[in-house]
């Protein structure tokens, strides 16, 4: 599949937002993965991986985000995923993933987690 | 309409994206069968959905546009790096193993299961299976990236029944380690290992065979 431009955003010293394309993939999933560990490295608390785009998510883009989550929970923050579409969230689902990650279903919701309004 | 005058004597109109039809689309292909007249141009479709083909048949246009044989060999030869073979209970494709040919081929999937009236997660979960083992088969298989695939999925009454058949290298199911559990794979901060576990949970049931040097695998997805 083609490949998709993931988005950054910082919204403050501690949390920034990554918005996916319609795919993540193995042709994107590293990149996602890269991503995630920039803005780790640079001490962001949260990370907000913002699906509202995405159609379809593979194996590997689940692994993106599952293998990267606990470096955040380490140092006291998190990976929140949210506005998953329903396809999206059956992938998670079937994984039996909902009950350990940390998904909301719109930015309000985020923004209970992070202390700071998403936008 | 420009292609009559470019010599022709066969014109193929692609359907795929035609999903609902409307008197636009009808006119326009009264207006296809004028000027192919004019030209002394046959006109074809190629994947027609099922509502299309039956305001054909209401217009007895079927026959003109839609001979079973023409239509398979048109779609194959529309399809580029992907031959389709496509009826109104099952889908044949061939394809490479480039990614842009698996991602042509999980669209022609995609338009199928459209043409179906299947459940959402029923629909998501064949195509991430046909993705995933796709995938899997076009970076694991050590086969070469123009060497083609064969990938056949029937509907039934039962389900649907996913066959994958490939020339790569003879792998052994029943070795594969599937053992999954999500807080230990996040522990250990493993990016892969999931595609299995995928195929594995959303498959009914799913066997593997070798015969004639080719690898045969065959999932079941019943219906919920």
């Amino acid at each position: 599949m083609a490949k998709e431009e993931l988005i950054k955003k910082t919204i403050n010293d501690e949390t920034a937002v990554i918005a996916t394309g319609k795919i993540l993939d193995n042709n994107n999933a590293f990149e996602m993965v890269s991503a995630i560990t920039e803005l780790q490295e640079k001490n962001f608390k949260y990370i907000v991986i913002d699906m509202n785009n995405l159609e379809f998510i593979s194996s590997a883009g689940v692994g993106s985000i599952l293998g990267t989550v606990e470096n955040s929970r380490e140092d006291g923050g998190d990976i929140i995923l949210c506005n998953l579409s329903q396809n999206v969230l059956h992938i998670f689902e079937v994984l039996d993933l909902v009950d350990f990650l940390t998904i909301k279903t719109s930015n309000e919701d985020v923004s209970k987690v992070c202390g700071v309004e998403i936008s | 309409m420009t292609a009559f005058k470019d010599g022709i004597n066969l014109l193929y109109l692609d359907c795929a994206e035609i999903l609902q039809v409307s008197s636009v689309h009808v006119n326009l292909l009264w207006e296809a069968i004028s000027r192919g007249n004019d030209f002394q141009v046959k006109v074809k479709l190629v994947n027609a959905n099922d509502s299309l083909k039956k305001v054909l048949k209401v217009l007895d246009l079927y026959e003109y546009f839609l001979g079973h044989d023409e239509d398979k060999k048109a779609s194959d030869n529309l399809s580029g790096t992907v031959k389709t073979e496509v009826s109104s209970k099952s889908l044949k494709l061939e394809f490479t193993t480039e990614s842009i040919s698996v991602a042509q081929a999980l669209a022609q999937l995609k338009q199928f299961l459209k043409s179906l009236n299947l459940s959402r997660e029923h629909i998501i979960e064949i195509e991430t299976l046909f993705y995933e083992v796709s995938t899997n088969i076009r970076m694991h298989s050590g086969m070469d990236k123009k060497e083609k695939m064969k990938f056949e999925a029937v509907t039934s009454s039962k389900g649907t029944i996913m066959t994958f058949i490939d020339s790569g290298i003879e792998f052994d199911l029943n070795k594969v380690d599937i053992s999954y559990n999500p807080i230990r794979y996040m522990s250990n901060k493993s990016i892969s290992g999931l595609g299995l576990v995928m195929i594995r949970r959303m498959s009914d049931n799913l066997s593997y065979k070798r015969e004639n040097n080719k690898n045969i695998l065959t999932l079941e997805k019943y219906w919920k």
